[in-house]
């Protein structure tokens, strides 16, 4: 009897246990099966990555990688920032490893949107809408960590023992990753914004950063491919004029991040307050030197004043430093203008191959209408032939791009 | 749950299945508190049987009484007479025979295998304390026993052979009757905790000490490893009081006393002060001004106040009523009383501490005492309501000496804060605790008993931290923090006893699972600009609110056994084994296994000048599971600055690690136990050592996974080793004159074994390899210059290093020693309690500031010349001072914790005075409130323990 009694105790036991230790989810906490089990949660953890860009990254890349191609100067002495201006970036560097932080939180977000909606059961299109967006998104992140430090671990997924530990990438796989991503975001993706603005992922920024990254990878055919896509999509062209470029309705935008006060976190950093004292992240000589005299650019996006016996220029493309609801700026990610560099660039290479002079490939990204849009903003069309003088295409990007650091250094 | 119900029927189809067995005379064997005595011998007649774990036995095949009945148990008298079917046996003079709670059951000490120390009623009720935990001050060797707070409701911190979780809790499990007792009420961080004045609450505290029987402290893995996942830092389990055998009795007591500070820190007089702020003034060649010295150009320097005296200088009053009825017969043991303390606080302004409740017990045994069922509980209730002076506690006392409450134009002086305004805010504490317990047990089988044992336990504490504006800093608006969180547990052991004779000796079984559900859901808010004053406590009328809930739900099922054989009183083998599952684990890591292997030889009879002797030792392994549940789940929160276009944005808060488990310590235990002159004098000398692995931490990740850190376990091994020796003695055992007394001392050792990659680690600062983790860091002083009188510290590069060892947190020994004298009706019972350590001091800036300072910068320097450790006065403060080791102090006391003495009236009456903490004797130099509590600081709520004189008398009708 004893025995049986005994036997009785432990088979009532062994099966059950696991079920007996089932205590739920607490009901306070928003779990990550809960945040995927609904279209809005879904799509409000979706949004907090393309925030992120606006929230941290930016203001962790934009300066520095425009210290360390020498668009800004640095009037302070602290040495992470400096570091970036001198070119010699240590390994311990904090300012660097915030970047690095911060995109791999992008790819993180991504991450987990993808992997969690592949096991959701919210109805097919939201979840293909979504993932699409979060692989843009995690390609995005990818393209400036290949970029700016080569070899970097290849996550794709958020098995957090696995990442602890992942190896370094070669660039190849990154990038095989990376275009990838943006077909699958191209292919998917319809060429209607979700919700209000420009402020997600569609078709054609998804075919506007594969269109860099074919640049980028020497694949010219394919760069000019998805830059004549895009621009014939006709949502992007005209182009506006100089000062409009960046306020949050520009036709100009294939894709930019949403701010929730109309400026982006990183404007009060470069716009000074006062227009006395030095400034902490002043313009190069080098790089308001690079545009040509009368550029509207130049005239639009850079401002400068006097202080003591020191001109300073600052950056001027994002107007606003503080709330400004009624002309909103919005941090944009990916505009026109640069697809007709692309084009110009990979239409010149074609033709006259990588080894082709300056002047050649100038002429030929001319004779192919490469510039037309872009220079036609300089305000410089009619007065001529722009000529040798305007150097090689590669040397547009620098007029182009000003403190969209981020974009300038690639390469 | 389905199980549980399982259970249920099996024990009830079991019920219907015994019947069959055994009809013969029954009975069962208790000590005088009503536990049963396991393995007591019973003849009658021809007829002899041995009791069952409970103490129960049948002597099988008598229906009817012949003979005497004879009836003997080690270490007890033996009783000899007619039948009766409740024998209750007392102990012989010596403490080897009580008999001691362990785990799921008791076992007489001196046949125990295990390190178990206990604390009986006796000794509990001669201190007035209001929280049974701080009675167990110095009580049992290897349990180190800090009143960190002692104001009614105020934490008291136990530690059981030392702390070995760099990051995890390190509480033991208090289990009250059956019932595991949550150690903390609100969540460790929560507002509601940081703005009381008696910081993190003490759930113990609404448990009447006058209810308990007896606390026992387990400490090795023989006696905790039968608690598996939650044993590793110590189990207590608690009693309350049963029925005794009896006539009917009602008892009454009440008691009056009287709580003060017992100690005063050495600050400085105001003369005193002055003149080091003139020095300082003088030093630095500056002239004081209105706005730099106050104290000196503004204030009436002739006025002087003492600080300390004035925040904790008052008399606390309370009062205490006992209402209690007892006794039992036929197989009915009842007991039903009542209870109510109140008590007022030392601190100024309105305090009052308040606590009622009911206790009940009801033991029923049936015909034959084949079945019987304990029914007991506890409702208990307090309020309490104190001065909230939290804002500026760190400042409280080191106010200058001639600080005026009010400025020259009438209104209140806000210079530094204003004593006075800052006592209209109050903090409001109110818990309800209730505790019911049901223990059903039948007999299947001469010595086989199947028990279920099921159990309640409610916990609710309200609080209300209300601060109005007056009671802050001129244009600070006012608020209040909100409260109210609970704890509701339940638990279901099914359990199996066996025990028959086996070869020479007895062996004993026991088997048996546990089901645990608790549930833990808490809101607290904080509203701000309240409209006005009257209606702080309407959250309705706050300008702004704001709310957080926290909820947890945790399952905890496991099974658990134990074999003992005990060899003609000679040997004793105990294994214990425990398979635990516990849902705060990820799924994969829910089960672990654990267990003990303990073993007795009882040698006195083999040695001649001994009267009794035991080795024993005891390896295992027990866990800690003391983290914050749900740590295996990924989680988002809201966060308003990644808001996006029309969301609410949603951000990953917390990553997913499936694979974390609990801490594992395994302990090894040895120890001797001596008795001499028929056990007149008892040693009992313990040697252990606790590794503790598997540390769970918040490992550092790296950033690309997402998070920088998430719940792992880190493998380093922290090792606790120590020695406790403990003496009782009987010096003089007469008819009228009866003199013993104790004597326990513990040496612990801490000890950061071993630690991977330490050097890159988040820890290689704080903690040291090869040094305790109880570590104080600081700067080094390395003097004062004789010729500038600046203070120089030690440097790592150019400037001062932060991370030196000043030392430790462990004490080095501590200790009790006791006196119980009895002559006559008289009987006076003195306990002194000691510690050897250091603690950081309460200097609050170097000296020449604007606040008072401790007589210890008496010895500055002054003139070139001097040499002295404390640096020159000025009115620029330096700031590595207070962080090194000027500020790190030996902390050493010795305590008379208690004297109590009681004149014994016939029919059980009695009177009694008793007295705790009566006088210390420690360093008065060192900048400390009290060497116990430490010193006050912004964050920790250090109000020294009161010294506490009360009278009363108790009556039985």
């Amino acid at each position: 009897m004893k025995v049986i009694a005994l036997l009785l105790f432990v088979a009532a036991l062994s099966g059950g246990c696991r079920k007996l230790l089932e205590n739920g989810t607490p009901p306070n906490q928003l779990t990550t099966d809960k945040v995927f089990a609904d279209s809005a949660s879904a799509e409000a953890a979706l949004v907090s990555a393309y925030a992120y860009l606006n929230v941290n990254v930016d203001p962790a890349l934009n300066r520095y990688l425009g210290l360390y191609t020498d668009e800004l100067n640095y009037t302070l002495s602290d040495q992470s920032v400096s570091d970036f201006y001198l070119g010699k970036v240590a390994v311990a560097n904090t300012a660097d490893l915030t970047a690095w932080r911060s995109l791999y939180q992008v790819v993180y977000r991504a991450n987990d949107v993808i992997g969690q909606l592949a096991v959701s059961d919210l109805p097919v299109p939201t979840r293909a809408q979504f993932t699409l967006e979060a692989r843009f998104l995690r390609a995005y992140a990818y393209f400036q960590l290949v970029n700016i430090w080569g070899n970097v671990p290849l996550l794709l997924t958020t098995e957090v023992n696995a990442n602890r530990s992942a190896a370094q990438a070669l660039p190849e796989a990154v990038y095989a990753q990376i275009v990838s991503d943006l077909v699958a975001a191209r292919d998917g993706l319809g060429a209607a914004y979700h919700g209000a603005g420009r402020v997600r992922a569609n078709k054609w920024a998804a075919a506007a950063l594969l269109a860099r990254v074919y640049l980028f990878r020497g694949d010219w055919a394919n760069a000019e491919a998805q830059a004549t896509a895009v621009l014939g999509s006709g949502l992007y062209t005209p182009l506006p004029a100089a000062a409009n470029v960046f306020l949050a309705g520009s036709t100009e935008t294939i894709l930019s991040v949403y701010t929730v006060n109309g400026f982006i976190t990183d404007a009060p950093v470069l716009i000074p307050t006062t227009l006395t004292g030095a400034l902490t992240f002043p313009v190069s000589n080098a790089l308001t030197g690079a545009f040509e005299a009368g550029d509207q650019r130049k005239v639009n996006w850079l401002r400068s004043y006097v202080s003591g016996s020191a001109t300073y220029t600052y950056p001027y493309k994002y107007h606003n430093r503080a709330a400004n609801t009624s002309a909103a700026e919005n941090l944009v990610l990916l505009r026109a203008a640069e697809l007709y560099l692309v084009r110009a660039e990979a239409r010149a290479v074609e033709q006259y191959g990588r080894g082709g002079t300056g002047p050649e490939r100038g002429a030929a990204a001319r004779g192919a209408g490469g510039f037309t849009g872009d220079v036609e903003r300089s305000g410089l069309a009619g007065r001529g032939e722009p000529g040798a003088a305007r150097g090689t295409v590669p040397g547009k990007r620098q007029p182009l791009f000003l403190p969209e650091g981020e974009r300038a250094v690639v390469r | 749950m389905k199980k549980w119900i399982l259970f249920s029927v099996v024990a009830v189809l079991c019920l219907f299945f015994g019947r069959v067995w055994g009809q013969g005379l029954a009975g069962r064997v208790v000590d005088e508190r009503g536990l049963g005595l396991p393995g007591a011998t019973v003849r009658l007649g021809a007829a002899a049987g041995v009791t069952d774990s409970a103490g129960r036995f049948v002597l099988p095949g008598l229906g009817s009484v012949s003979g005497e009945m004879v009836v003997s148990f080690v270490g007890y008298e033996g009783y000899r007479g007619k039948f009766v079917d409740m024998v209750v046996l007392r102990p012989v003079a010596g403490t080897l025979s009580e008999v001691q709670v362990v785990g799921y059951g008791s076992v007489s000490r001196r046949l125990n295998t295990g390190s178990v120390g206990s604390v009986g009623a006796a000794e509990l009720r001669a201190q007035p304390v209001t929280n049974v935990l701080s009675a167990l001050s110095g009580r049992v060797q290897g349990l180190f026993v800090q009143t960190t707070n002692g104001l009614p409701g105020g934490n008291v911190s136990l530690q059981i052979r030392g702390k070995g979780s760099l990051q995890a809790g390190t509480d033991p499990l208090y289990v009250i009757d059956g019932v595991p007792f949550a150690s903390s009420v609100v969540p460790a961080g929560n507002i509601v905790i940081a703005a009381s004045v008696t910081g993190p609450v003490s759930p113990l505290n609404s448990l009447n000490p006058a209810d308990i029987e007896s606390v026992s402290v387990l400490k090795d893995a023989d006696a905790t490893a039968i608690y598996g996942s939650r044993g590793a830092n110590g189990v207590v389990p608690i009693t309350t009081r049963r029925g005794k055998a009896g006539a009917a009795r009602f008892e009454v007591s009440l008691a009056q006393g009287v709580s003060r500070v017992g100690t005063a820190p050495g600050l400085l007089g105001n003369a005193d002060y002055l003149a080091l702020r003139r020095e300082a003034f003088r030093n630095d060649g500056l002239l004081p001004t209105a706005t730099t010295a106050p104290d000196l150009v503004v204030w009436d320097t002739t006025r002087s106040t003492d600080w300390n005296r004035y925040f904790f200088g008052g008399t606390g009053r309370s009062t205490e009523l006992q209402a209690g009825l007892s006794g039992g017969s036929g197989g009915t043991l009842y007991n039903l009383s009542g209870n109510y303390h109140r008590e007022t606080a030392v601190l100024p302004g309105d305090n009052r501490y308040g606590r009622g409740g009911l206790h009940w017990s009801l033991q029923q045994a049936g015909p034959g005492q084949r079945w019987s069922l304990l029914f007991s509980g506890a409702y208990t209730a307090d309020a309490n309501r104190l001065t909230n002076v939290v804002n500026n506690a760190s400042t409280a006392v080191i106010l200058p000496p001639d600080y005026p409450i009010y400025d020259a134009a009438g209104a209140y002086n806000w210079n530094i804060f204003n004593p006075e305004a800052v006592q209209e805010a109050t903090s409001k504490i109110a818990t309800e605790n209730l505790l019911a317990n049901m223990v059903a047990a039948y007999r299947l089988l001469p010595g086989l008993e199947l028990k279920l044992s099921g159990g309640y336990n409610q916990l609710v504490m309200d609080q209300a931290e209300i601060f109005p504006s007056v009671a802050l800093f001129p244009g600070t608006a006012n608020y209040t923090n909100f409260g109210r969180n609970a704890v509701r547990s339940v638990i279901l052991e099914p359990q199996l006893n066996f025990r028959r004779d086996w070869g020479r000796g007895t062996l004993s079984v026991l088997a048996g699972a546990t089901y645990q559900a608790r549930n833990a859901p808490g809101e607290t808010s904080q509203g701000t600009n309240f409209t006005s004053r009257s209606l702080m406590e309407n959250i309705g009328s706050a300008g702004t609110v704001v709310a957080a809930n926290s909820y947890t739900a945790y399952r905890y099922v496991s099974l658990f056994g134990r074999l003992t054989y005990n060899w003609q009183d000679t040997y004793v083998l105990n294994l214990t084994a425990r398979r635990d599952g516990s849902s705060r684990f990820g799924p994969e890591h829910r089960f672990g296994n654990f267990g003990s292997l303990g073993g007795a030889w009882l040698f006195g009879r083999l040695v001649p000048f001994l009267s009794s002797g035991k080795l024993r030792a005891s390896y295992g392994l027990t866990g800690n599971d003391q983290i914050p549940d749900y740590q295996y789940l990924s989680t988002y929160g809201s966060s308003a600055s990644y808001n996006y276009q029309a969301f609410a944005a949603l951000v990953p808060t917390r990553i997913a690690n499936a694979d974390f488990h609990w801490e594992t310590t395994r302990k090894l235990d040895v120890a001797l136990e001596l008795g001499w002159w028929k056990d007149r004098l008892l040693l009992s000398v313990d040697r252990y050592r606790n590794r503790s692995d598997d540390q769970l931490v918040a490992y550092a990740i790296p950033y690309l996974t997402g998070f920088n850190t998430y719940q792992a376990n880190l493998p380093a091994v922290v090792e606790n080793t120590g020695w406790e020796l403990s003496l009782n003695a009987q010096y003089v055992r007469g008819k009228r004159l009866n003199w013993s007394g104790s004597f326990n001392l513990t040496l612990p050792h801490n000890d950061l074994v071993s630690f991977q990659d330490f050097a890159t680690s988040s820890y290689a600062q704080t903690l040291q390899l090869g040094y305790d983790i109880t570590r104080v860091t600081g700067y080094q002083l390395l003097g004062v210059d004789p010729a500038t009188g600046l203070a120089a510290y030690a440097k790592q590069g150019s400037s001062p290093y932060l991370y030196n060892t000043l030392g430790k947190q462990t004490p080095d020994f501590y200790g009790g020693w006791g006196n119980s004298l009895a002559y006559g009706n008289w009987q006076l019972d003195v306990f002194a309690s000691f510690a050897k350590q250091m603690a950081k001091g309460g200097l609050f800036t170097s000296p020449g500031l604007k606040y008072n300072s401790y007589a210890l910068v008496l010895d500055r320097w002054q003139h070139p010349g001097d040499v002295t450790g404390i640096p020159k006065a000025s009115t620029v403060n330096d700031p590595y001072f207070t962080s090194s080791s000027a500020n790190f102090f030996n902390a050493s006391y010795f305590r008379l914790k208690n004297v109590a003495l009681t004149y014994r009236l016939p029919r059980g009456w009695r009177v009694y005075a008793q007295a705790q903490n009566l006088f210390t004797l420690w360093d008065r130099r060192a900048p400390l409130l009290d060497p116990e509590s430490g010193a006050l600081t912004a964050t920790a709520k250090n109000i020294p323990p009161f010294r506490t004189i009360l009278a009363g008398f108790q009556i039985n009708l």
